[in-house]
Order: C-alpha cells, then sequence, then structure tokens
C-alpha cells in the first residue's frame, strides 16, 4: 500500500469503500494534519477531536476532489478551514482554556535538565504563540514549523502568496518581541 | 544576538508531537467513525426509522408515568410469527436485503480493518456501534457471524397495522456473549449469547433492558429456528399493543425464513 500514490487510494476508496484503503491516507497524513492543528489550538483534547474532524470532512466530501491538487492540499486546506471556524466558535463561545493533562502524548523522551529547561520555553513559546491573531498563527506555523513553501502556505490558508508573506513576516516580528531578543 | 524563532517553534512542535502509538489510536477512532459514517449513508431504510424513533421518543418522554413490563411466562410468546400474525409482522421483524448487505459490507471491513478485534456491530435505530478488543486476544470465537434482529412492534389502539418502534440489529459470532448499549445510552443494555443447535435452531439467552419507546426489562432464553422470526413477549399499555420479535440468521447466509 506504501507505493500507491495518494490519489490512488482515495479514489480506490471512494469506488470501493473498502476502508483499507483510506485507514492507509489516515496513517500517512495524521502525524502532519494534528501538527498543523495544535499550535492553533494549543490543547491535546481539541487536537484530536479536531483532527478526527477533519478526515471525516474528507469522508463526507470526497466527491468534491476533482484531483486538481494534490490530495495533501486538499487535506491541509480542509485541516486549515476546520481549525479556523473551531476558532471562531471557541472566540464566540468562549470557554475555559483547557490545559494539557500531565500526561500529555509528548513524543520524545527527555532528560530531567531537558524537562525543566523545555517546560520553561514551552510556556513562552505557547504563550507568545496564543498571542497571535489565528492568522498570523497559522502562516508562522505552516511555514517556519511544518517546513511549507510560502505557496503551499497560501493554498491550505487559500490566500494570495504575497498576503501570506507580510503575515509571516508579522507573525516573526511579534514573536521576536514576545520571546525576546538577547 | 537575534532569537532563533523558527528553531524555538520546532523544539516546541517536536515536545507536543504524539508518539506514534497514540496517532494510531486516533486513527483507529476515524476508521471507526467513516465506517459507521459510510454504513449510514448506505442504509437509507433506516433514515425514517431515526424520525420515526424520534416521535416515538418525544412522546414517551411526554408520558407521565413510563410502564414497567416485566416478562413473564416468554415461553408462551415464542412462537414463530408467520404462523401467529401473519407475513406483514413477520416482514417488520426481517432485515430487509439493503440492510442486511449493508451490516455484511461493514462487517467484512471493519474484520479486515482489525483482525481478530472486532467482536460485534450494533445498529440501533441508525446509530451504529462497533465492539473492538484493544488487542487481538483471540478469545472471541470463530464460528460464522450471525445477524440478531429485535425488533419491538406497536399498534395503537383501534388500528390493525403493526409499525416499528424501535429496532436493535446485531452481528456477533455463535457461541459469543456480547454486553452493548444500543443506541449507546448508558441505561440501555442488552446482553446476548447464542449457541447454534444441531437441527436448524439456535439458542438464545437475551438480557434487555431500554426505556424508550417502552420501558421493557427482563431476561429471555428462547430456541428459535434460524431465520425464522418469533415473538418473544407481548406487552399492553395505554391501549397501545407492542410485541417484541427476535430473528437470528447467519449474516452471509440466505434468507432462511420460511413463511
Amino acid at each position: 500500500m506504501d507505493d500507491i500514490a495518494d490519489e490512488h487510494l482515495l479514489e480506490k476508496y471512494a469506488d470501493s469503500g473498502e476502508l483499507r484503503y483510506f485507514d492507509a491516507l489516515i496513517r500517512r497524513h495524521i502525524g502532519k494534519v494534528r501538527a498543523m492543528i495544535y499550535p492553533m489550538v494549543l490543547n491535546d483534547a481539541d487536537a484530536d477531536e479536531l483532527t478526527q474532524e477533519v478526515f471525516l470532512r474528507v469522508v463526507g466530501s470526497i466527491q468534491g476532489f476533482k484531483g486538481q491538487s494534490a490530495f495533501s492540499t486538499w487535506l491541509y486546506r480542509i485541516a486549515m478551514n476546520t481549525t479556523h471556524n473551531f476558532l471562531k466558535r471557541r472566540t464566540r463561545n468562549p470557554v475555559e482554556h483547557r490545559e494539557n493533562p500531565p500526561d500529555s502524548p509528548g513524543g520524545k523522551n527527555w532528560s530531567p535538565t531537558e524537562t525543566i529547561m523545555g517546560m520553561e520555553s514551552d510556556a513562552r513559546v505557547t504563550k507568545a504563540l496564543e498571542s497571535l491573531s489565528p492568522s498570523l498563527r497559522a502562516a508562522i506555523v505552516l511555514t517556519a514549523i511544518q517546513g511549507m513553501s510560502l505557496k503551499e502556505a497560501a493554498k491550505a490558508e487559500h490566500c494570495l502568496m504575497a498576503t501570506l508573506y507580510w503575515r509571516v513576516h508579522q507573525a516573526r516580528k511579534l514573536l521576536r518581541e514576545r520571546l525576546g531578543e538577547e | 544576538m537575534k532569537t532563533d524563532i523558527d528553531g524555538l517553534l520546532k523544539d516546541w512542535s517536536a515536545r507536543h508531537s504524539p508518539k506514534q502509538e497514540y496517532l494510531d489510536q486516533i486513527a483507529g477512532r476515524i476508521a471507526v467513525d467513516a465506517a459507521r459514517q459510510r454504513y449510514l449513508r448506505h442504509s437509507a431504510p433506516f433514515a425514517t426509522g431515526i424520525s420515526l424513533w424520534g416521535k416515538l421518543a418525544y412522546g414517551a418522554v411526554g408520558a407521565c408515568v413510563a410502564v414497567l413490563v416485566m416478562v413473564i411466562g416468554v415461553g408462551y410468546f415464542n412462537a414463530v410469527v408467520a404462523r401467529n400474525s401473519g407475513a406483514s409482522l413477520a416482514a417488520l421483524a426481517l432485515p430487509s436485503a439493503t440492510q442486511r448487505g449493508s451490516l455484511q459490507e461493514l462487517f467484512a471491513e471493519t474484520s479486515r480493518l482489525f483482525p481478530n478485534q472486532l467482536r460485534w456491530i450494533v445498529q440501533s435505530n441508525g446509530d451504529v456501534a462497533l465492539g473492538v478488543e484493544s488487542e487481538g486476544t483471540g478469545q472471541g470465537s470463530n464460528a460464522p457471524a450471525m445477524l440478531v434482529r429485535l425488533v419491538l412492534v406497536k399498534r395503537t389502539a383501534g388500528e390493525t397495522t403493526w409499525k416499528q418502534a424501535w429496532t436493535t440489529d446485531v452481528v456477533m459470532r455463535g457461541e459469543d456473549r456480547v454486553e452493548i448499549s444500543p443506541n449507546r445510552k448508558e441505561h440501555n443494555k442488552l446482553t446476548l449469547w447464542l449457541y447454534p443447535l444441531e437441527n436448524g435452531k439456535v439458542a438464545v439467552d437475551t438480557s434487555i433492558a431500554i426505556d424508550q419507546p417502552l420501558r421493557v426489562s427482563g431476561r429471555l432464553d428462547t430456541v428459535i429456528g434460524i431465520g425464522e422470526p418469533a415473538e418473544v413477549a407481548a406487552y399492553n399499555k395505554g391501549g397501545d399493543e407492542y410485541k417484541l420479535l427476535q430473528t437470528v440468521e447467519p449474516l452471509n447466509g440466505k434468507q432462511a425464513c420460511k413463511s
């Protein structure tokens, strides 16, 4: 299954309904999708729920995929749309900010020193990201964290490259101010 | 010295990247939900069941007193439906070809996705739940999958026709015992155990507790013919008649109703 292109897997799933094709797509992209969403919502429970929602939206709108762009471009756009909609809802109906539980699903095992330093740095970065507007946050997440090109990031955000460039520039400036020039 | 924004962000992101096993769990949940969505889209006949159930449930909530009906003298009611009540009642008790086909497809797909882990599938008035063990323990039965249908039919006072008020389909394996919550409501309980007999019949132990559209609670030990709908209990509430019908048939076999 590893050598089958995304678009072909999606087509096979749409035609046959066999879940193994969709499952392969999920497993191929779930890490990146969640890594795009988490810095936007800044807690694990919401990131998990939105990740699920994104893939279920893909199932519900398979017929809308015309193959004019890569599957990943389409998927990332759905992911960012879903996340922005969620953030709008959260702004309209604010709830108490959900902190991550102590056993949140971190990936790397850190040494005690690394952990202490990491916690301090973590809190600063989280606070700085939280202070950005969703569109500025999305721009810096897609480019600096996900390593997307400006063109890819602009497609995911459904905006002009020039707009995205400006957002990245603004986000960097604000982050530098908030994380402190040394 | 300039702050390395990209480096800080990447380190921060690495700290918040979940382990692969955690992502696998989310992926599993998505696959199950996708299977459920697809199943619901392909079983349109159930859609009408949802709205009917919704109306009945609403009516039941409005009723001041719910009557607790204990199942008594089950053996008396355990008669083949088609013989006693006419083919129309039997038709209500049997899944349609479309419904059976959708369940077959869902069972086959999810069995392939969760080898040795899928224990059961329950479809109750439009809601679908899958019973998947976290690890394939191999403790479940390997007997062929069976489809057990429980239908509560209702006839309003003064009417002659029966209508489905509540339906639950369970796909499980013979000799297996499953405990489920129909409609995923905690207070709804259904325990089933099947044992196929040599004479074309099947022994079914059923323990049921639901509160809508009628409160039904009790235990049934029945022996019924495969593919033959049986009336296993009857109730009367406020002049309305209810019957609980049960059918067991092989999931992949031909419809065996002899009526």
